[in-house]
């Protein structure tokens, strides 16, 4: 791909909305600017050195790279000889009202159709059958199944929905996970139906996984893992029981999460990680990978070259920089978007979008870069609610975020940043949040009182 | 471009809004084929968004791009089918399309959109997604053939600003990757509230867009705005069907975002106290009081600030009807109170009026029928001078209320006739609708329940157009009580439940208290506990 000349291929070059896949020549590696530790690297090692099953958490801004580094992941575990299991918890489940017994049918059902398709391992047939009585079962009395098989025996017949030659458990689960997705009236009865017999769930789902993994074993292959991105879009809410919809997953239904028998990546919110939870998610989940902005200042103060050099580079792979930009409206791009490679994308489509097009070469000049910006700061101050100004003052000046609901939220709308030199990591506010006037004079009186010129 | 002449304004605001639009039309013009591109466009009022999309599609039309505008009319959850439904046109066979075209061709030019996108149309593997299907198939972008530019507008019905949880949102947070499938630039225009709640509500959508365009008010257009919904006759309003009274309250809310944004100078000022009047008005036909009550106080504030000593009275004389209806008789005496000491040192007869008939309302509700009547003649007379037709219907109204209470129905009958004849000239639907439900009982006590039954039914019927909850409570409360004089105590229980449910809802206590004794009563009746109770 041919680095964009005119600013209508740089317009689509720098489309905030699309991820990297693996592999893709556009990919500039961040880790040394992001923090000493590779996360992939990480994780992999998390994987490759552990006698037993790992389950880890993968965390980091939206935006800020994490399907892309879970890809990266995935090829690398495949390199390193492991079949691999990647889906969007979006795609097969609904994250708007999601519990964990939902989550492990979802992994149950992408375990047996993408060995079946993907590495083409057709389980025992005696053993899917065994756990399609199981789920039988619980799920339906004698007459209900009855009437489900010939649904499903009709739909296999008639080639509706999965191929022909799919076993039944496959379309089972397949309509299982259909009609909770879709809030079918059937969701609670199935949810009421599986939560006492959860052990039960995960041994039947173990028994897939063990069996599979022996043949693949057999192929030469070292194991068996799972890596399930999206599930930290799962909507924050507030539950009767008086937990939030992410402690319920993570927390209290962390050790069922953790009991497959296999590896597991799951993604969590970042503001899970410092959430009045966050101990008890350590002790569920102790390896937590986090993919940190691309730092672009220091916390003492002062650019961090290495950093902006990156973030251009990223630029550079999409966009001939010199015939498009001056030398000071790239760099003051990549300082405004605080190292969150999307808003850079957003940066460089707001200054394509008021660039003049009749002046050439370098349309996108300093004036045109400030332009964009003035926008991303506007958009910045819509998200903020009055109240988390001064908080948002006492961030920048420390560095530190509270494990509390505020700061939750700051690290959930990005107006609050996470970077790493190393543990520990170091918060700081956006830099577009830096240049609204209400977080100003909130600086203001916050450095007063603590005594700050 | 530039040879096209705008009929546009040369004020600074339209000026600024020009070129937001111009930027606007470059986001679009430059997205690539086949790319989905996120574009938020701010503009409170509709009528300006109507404006501005018009010159939109004048801009892009030299760029060869097509500005389909879809119009969501009421609250959708799920944008995505709603669009894809739109984009359907009647049924032509599919035709495997050169889907992933890489660049525009110049040479190829519109034609019937129809034409332009056979994959939309039935049969296209995009029509019957199939979530539980494992095999993701290769995805269609919708505009295959580009041009094209999805302009959507209405959607502030979906996110009204009293729903806690609009359902869109979750919709779009959640969906975002569908979006993508529509394959062409999509510009969602947003009042600033809504704006507001979809960054805050939906981050990952939100987190897609690639350009917030602002568009400022532009005074001449908020104006036009203002003439038609903040300064209609009050009985003009009061008469609109519920979902009209609705609209009508969103229109006003987006009007006075514009006038906030267009400063605090006294006549900014003046005109969102008289927005937020029309507001509290629609939301007490509705029987949302609590919201009535906080769109009254806010005019009060700006009345009191801007020394508008009669805007003052009247607004006070409104609160104290919310007051009224929410049953705290005492904050409504004291608000009248105010009120008239206000209008009687300005002198200012029509104020006087109508909160003496108010004050007659409660003394009547005290029992208190002397005081009550005269204070109803007394403001009847002022009516009568200044020749205030709708509200000598009310008083005639009132008193006729007092006569049958008295046992005179000769004399109910006929007053309730007068206001009753008044009304209909006036096409005052709610006072129409009070009034039959008034003849109703007279009938009922007087033993006609067929005739009775026939006014009910109409009182009820104008009551629902209009959305009028208290109304219809009273109306599903009175069919009750003449379903037990004929013995269906079942169907009487039942009504009263319903009654109930819309009762408590609007929170007077004495109303509650008076539903559920008759609710007790009757099951008491049914369980055959106490036979032969008194009845009320």
């Amino acid at each position: 791909m041919q680095p964009a000349r005119t600013l209508r291929d740089a317009y689509n070059a720098a489309d905030p909305a699309v991820p990297l896949p693996s592999g893709d020549p556009r990919y500039v590696d961040c880790t040394d600017v992001r923090g000493e530790r590779d996360v992939v690297q990480q994780m992999l090692k998390t994987i490759t050195w552990s006698a037993s099953n790992t389950a880890q958490l993968l965390t980091g801004h939206r935006g800020c790279g994490k399907s892309t580094e879970l890809l990266r992941l995935k090829a690398r575990l495949e390199e390193a000889g492991y079949a691999v299991i990647y889906f969007e918890a979006d795609e097969d489940l609904d994250v708007n009202d999601i519990i964990y017994s939902d989550l492990l049918l979802g992994m149950a059902r992408r375990i047996e159709s993408q060995l079946r398709q993907e590495h083409d391992i057709a389980l025992d047939p005696k053993l899917l059958e065994n756990v399609q009585h199981w789920f039988a079962e619980v799920l339906y009395t004698e007459d209900g199944w009855r009437q489900v098989q010939r649904e499903l025996e009709a739909e296999a017949t008639l080639g509706v929905g999965l191929p022909e030659g799919v076993p039944i458990l496959a379309r089972l689960l397949a309509r299982v996970t259909g009609q909770i997705k879709t809030g079918h009236d059937v969701r609670e009865e199935i949810r009421r139906k599986l939560d006492p017999q959860i052990s039960l769930l995960i041994e039947n789902v173990n028994l897939l996984i063990l069996r599979a993994t022996e043949r693949l074993r057999r192929q030469g292959r070292r194991g068996l893992v799972l890596l399930i991105d999206n599930l930290d879009r799962i909507t924050l809410r507030q539950l009767d029981t008086g937990r939030t919809s992410h402690e319920a997953l993570y927390v209290d239904h962390g050790e069922q999460l953790r009991a497959l028998a296999c590896h597991v990546v799951y993604t969590v919110p970042i503001s899970m990680v410092y959430s009045p939870m966050a101990t008890q998610l350590k002790a569920v989940f102790p390896h937590c990978a986090v993919v940190p902005m691309v730092k672009v200042a220091r916390p003492e103060g002062g650019g961090y070259a290495e950093g902006l050099a990156r973030l251009q580079e990223m630029l550079a792979r999409r966009i001939d920089l010199d015939a498009l930009f001056t030398g000071e409206a790239v760099e003051h791009l990549c300082r405004t978007c605080g190292g969150h490679p999307r808003d850079l994308m957003r940066l460089v489509t707001y200054a394509c979008i008021h660039a003049p097009a009749e002046r050439w070469p370098r349309p996108i000049d300093l004036q045109v870069a400030r332009r964009a910006e003035a926008e991303l700061v506007e958009e910045y101050s819509r998200l903020i609610p009055e109240a988390h100004y001064p908080k948002l003052a006492r961030v920048h000046l420390r560095h530190v975020v509270e494990n509390d609901a505020d700061h939750q939220l700051m690290l959930y709308n990005l107006s609050v940043l996470e970077y790493l030199n190393g543990p520990p990591p170091w918060h700081d506010v956006h830099p577009a949040v830096r240049c609204l006037p209400k977080f100003e004079e909130a600086l203001k009186r916050e450095r007063a009182e603590m005594g700050l010129a | 471009m530039s040879e096209r002449k705008w009929d546009w304004p040369d004020t600074p605001a339209a000026r600024q809004n020009l070129e937001t639009l111009s930027a606007l039309a470059r986001a679009i013009g430059m997205a690539a084929a086949g790319r989905f591109v996120l574009l938020l466009a701010k503009c409170n009022v509709p009528a300006q968004q109507e404006v501005l999309a018009e010159q939109l599609r004048a801009m892009l039309e030299p760029l060869d791009v097509e500005l389909v505008e879809v119009d969501v009319a009421g609250a959708v959850s799920d944008l995505l089918s709603h669009l894809k439904a739109h984009l359907e046109p009647s049924g032509r066979p599919h035709e495997p399309a050169e889907a992933h075209r890489p660049e525009p061709v110049e040479a190829h030019r519109p034609e019937p959109v129809e034409a332009r996108h056979p994959e939309l149309v039935e049969g296209s593997p995009l029509v019957q997604l199939q979530p539980a299907t494992a095999v993701a198939e290769p995805r269609v972008p919708y505009s295959a053939y580009p041009p094209l530019a999805l302009s959507v507008h209405g959607l502030a019905a979906s996110f009204r600003s009293d729903d806690p949880h609009p359902p869109l949102l979750a919709h779009l947070n959640l969906g975002r990757e569908c979006y993508r499938e529509l394959g062409c630039p999509l510009v969602l225009w947003l009042p600033d509230y809504a704006l507001t709640r979809l960054a805050r509500e939906a981050p990952d959508f939100w987190a897609w867009r690639s350009g917030v365009f602002e568009f400022v008010p532009q005074p001449e257009m908020a104006e036009s705005a203002l003439r038609q919904v903040a300064y209609e006759p009050e009985l003009v309003t009061s008469s609109l069907d519920a979902a009209a009274k609705r609209e009508r309250l969103m229109l006003l809310e987006q009007l006075l975002a514009d006038y906030r944004e267009l400063g605090a100078g006294p006549r900014e000022q003046d005109v969102q106290a008289d927005i937020l009047w029309k507001m509290g008005g629609l939301h007490q036909d509705l029987g949302e009081y609590e919201a009535g009550r906080q769109a009254y106080r806010e005019a009060l504030e700006i009345k009191q600030q801007l020394g508008d000593r009669a805007g003052v009275a009247q607004t006070l004389h409104q609160l104290g009807n919310v007051a009224y209806l929410q049953g705290d008789y005492a904050e409504a005496r004291r608000l009248y109170g105010e009120s008239l000491d206000i209008a009687q040192q300005l002198g200012n007869r029509a104020g006087l009026a109508a909160t003496l008939h108010q004050l007659g309302m409660l003394a009547q509700g005290q029992g208190d029928y002397v005081e009550a009547r005269r204070l109803y003649q007394e403001s009847l007379d002022i009516k009568q001078e200044m020749g205030d037709h709708a509200g000598i219907a009310a008083t005639l109204h009132q008193l006729g209320m007092l006569a049958q209470a008295q046992g005179d129905y000769a004399e109910a009958r006929r007053l309730y006739g007068e206001s009753l004849d008044i009304a209909q000239q006036l096409g005052n639907r709610a006072g129409l609708a009070t009034t039959l439900h008034q003849l109703g009982m007279l009938a009922q006590d007087q033993g006609d329940y067929a005739e009775a039954r026939r006014l009910y039914q109409e009182s009820f019927d104008i009551k629902q157009q209009l959305g009028d909850r208290a109304g219809i409570a009273i109306t599903l409360a009175q069919l009750a009580l003449l379903e037990e004089a004929e013995g269906n105590l079942e169907r009487a229980l039942d009504l009263t439940r319903q009654a109930q449910e819309i009762i408590v809802s609007l929170g007077n206590p004495e109303h509650i208290a008076r539903i559920q004794q008759q609710r007790t009563r009757l099951e008491e009746k049914l369980q055959g506990a106490t036979p032969g109770d008194h009845h009320g």
